[in-house]
């Protein structure tokens, strides 16, 4: 054992020490986890608001929904058609974003010049306590899907959702409606990455299993059909995707790119292989710079891995071990080798515990070519903005947002 | 806004295509590992699920209150993942086919509840952020300082990377008892744990 392996020894060994030899009475009647939330006649489901976007229409052909009212439904912006608002940049006009309020999470519709609020949509009542983590845009900015969490711990499962847009509308009660979704696979699983095809036809998500024996799958759902295909993904994707959202993307010609082991995968659904490696090509990336022990940066961990919708060009940005450095890095998916180095951070990496989420940088939306993308903690605090090229162009950010879809 | 039913397409309507699935053994040769089956005897119902569930949290509460603790360093949410993992349990006792592999499916009940718990709290962490995790008063949750700096240093590795280092390096477990707690290759385990003391090697400047 070397000196780190003693050290780590020690810590942990330190550490639980502080844990004394009597455990609390076991309690086996109930549930215990804070916030967990029984399964009833009201079906009440946690919902996970994750970012990601990148919209294609999605028509929605499944499952029964859950109907409720919302409840402090409000519009700051007047009354007038999304439709009116006019693209800028070449970006998508209005975004939807979830924010925590009040001890629950709001859904709002933004304005993307202004960040204005156009309107803004209350957690449900049987969806009030949930955690949203997960939301995908489709790119004509009129579907959305919302991902939530059932349970805080181990036994939660997943709910999906589709929130869909009418820019024709004016009034907020036609502008937006919430659908639930019943899709296969998700029981007892927890969503941590998704993205929606550009045709808005079909989502791929990446969930793991909550419950032993655990293991990482990945999804994709025709929402057309309501068909559906999952494959083990848990010894040949990266960690990246298990944990965060931004990690998984279309190409427009139907393929899923995700962080694979070894490099840059790209699954074809519609393979009839019998695992995502047999039903997956690959694209070895090359290049990238090395770090201070000489090794390549792609060693470190990656927070985002995309392919544009035309297939041109990966994006990979990689956590440099713990120091709180990262690079955005664009490969040419033909070649894979480096094509540049969009941004090189200092950005700030802490642990949960120490009160606030590592704030490295995540891509929100990619254009068709990806010469434009839109990033949130390019810069320090909470911002987001257009990097194009070399230059970064800042956009009105709200504060209290985390997650945001276009 | 309102939610609004659609015309009442239910699960019926969800064909599923061909592919592995998670309730069956995978095609690509993973099996799934320590999950629980039916006892051929039928199980021990409610009064040996009580005796039988007390009897292994008496023995094993504290060391799994521990490996909670030393991935999440939040004592309530430790004691809190490990109330739930015994509570699931009871709840499959009397199909456990081996009641001997109890104890390794609470460990992974554990360290899969600690994910949750670290998802959780990555998620409100982003919206309320100058506030700690709800923890007790009396129950504090370790303060930054009092962490010392490999803590600090695992704590901002991937998940996947210090849940590893956790089990080899606090339970010693062999990496293919690590695989199973994780659902995950023996060969997965080595390569992570491979890549977290890289990672913990450039932070610290340590020998790995």
């Amino acid at each position: 054992m070397n000196q780190l392996e003693s050290k780590l020894r020690e810590a942990f060994r330190e550490k639980a020490d502080r844990i004394p030899p009597d455990a609390p009475p076991l309690r086996l009647s109930g549930s215990v986890a804070r916030g967990r939330v029984r399964r009833g006649p009201a079906s009440r489901r946690k919902w996970l608001a994750a970012v990601a976007a990148s919209a294609a229409v999605v028509v929605v052909a499944v499952a029964a929904v859950t109907v409720s009212e919302v409840v402090g439904s409000k519009t700051t912006v007047p009354a007038r058609a999304l439709g009116e608002l006019s693209a800028d940049h070449g970006l998508p006009p209005y975004y939807v974003s979830f924010a925590y309020r009040y001890g629950h999470w709001v859904a709002q519709l933004r304005v993307t010049r202004t960040k204005a609020v156009i309107d803004t949509i209350d957690a449900p009542r049987p969806y009030y306590d949930f955690d949203y983590f997960g939301l995908a845009g489709a790119p004509d900015d009129q579907v959305f899907v919302i991902a939530a969490q059932t349970a805080k711990y181990f036994s939660g499962s997943s709910q999906l959702f589709i929130l869909h847009i009418d820019p024709g509308a004016r009034s907020p009660s036609a502008r937006m409606r919430l659908t639930a979704l019943h899709l296969p696979y998700l029981r007892n699983m927890t969503v941590s990455s998704m993205a929606l095809s550009p045709d808005g036809h079909s989502l791929a998500v990446i969930a793991w299993l909550t419950a032993p024996p655990g293991g990482t799958r990945l999804i994709v759902y025709n929402l057309e059909t309501a068909a559906s295909r999952s494959w083990n993904a848990t010894d040949e994707i990266g960690e990246g995707p298990q944990s965060e959202a931004g990690t998984l993307s279309w190409t427009s010609n139907g393929l899923v790119g995700y962080e694979a082991i070894g490099g840059f995968g790209l699954l074809n659904p519609a393979a009839k292989g019998t695992s995502l490696k047999a039903d997956s090509s690959f694209i070895r990336l090359r290049g990238a710079p090395l770090d201070a022990s000489g090794q390549s940066v792609l060693n470190g961990t990656w927070r985002v891995a995309l392919i544009s919708p035309d297939g041109r060009w990966v994006f990979i940005s990689v956590q440099l071990g713990g120091s709180g450095d990262e690079d955005l890095l664009k490969f040419a998916a033909r070649t894979g080798r480096l094509a540049a180095i969009v941004n090189s951070l200092q950005v700030r990496i802490t642990g949960p515990q120490d009160g606030r989420e590592a704030t490295w940088e995540q891509v929100l939306w990619i254009n068709n070519s990806g010469s434009k993308l839109i990033v949130t903690y390019a810069r320090p605090g909470q911002t987001a903005g257009i990097v194009s090229g070399r230059s970064y162009t800042p956009i009105p950010w709200p504060a209290d947002t985390v997650y945001a879809a276009w | 806004m309102v939610f609004v039913g659609n015309d009442g397409i239910g699960d019926a309507t969800l064909a599923r295509e061909s592919g592995p699935s998670l309730r069956q053994p995978a095609a690509d040769g993973i099996a799934a590992q320590g999950g629980l089956a039916r006892a051929a005897d039928g199980g021990a119902g409610d009064g040996g699920a009580d005796d039988g569930v007390q009897a292994l949290y008496e023995q094993t509460a504290v060391t799994l209150i521990r490996l909670a603790y030393v991935i999440l360093s939040d004592r309530q949410c430790a004691e809190d993942v490990v109330q739930d993992a015994f509570l699931a349990l009871y709840r499959r006792w009397s199909k456990l086919a081996d009641p001997s592999r109890a104890e390794f499916y609470l460990r992974a009940s554990v360290v899969n509840g600690c994910r949750s718990v670290l998802r959780s709290q990555r998620v409100r962490s982003r919206y309320v952020l100058h506030e700690r995790p709800a923890a007790s008063a009396d129950i504090p949750v370790l303060d930054a300082d009092e962490r010392g700096e490999v803590d600090r240093a695992v704590d901002r590795l991937p998940q996947r990377q210090r849940e590893v280092l956790v089990l080899r390096y606090y339970m010693d477990l062999a990496d293919e008892e690590i695989a199973q707690v994780m659902g995950v290759r023996p060969g997965t385990v080595r390569a992570t744990v491979h890549r977290a003391l890289d990672a913990l090697g450039r932070e610290l400047g340590s020998e790995s």
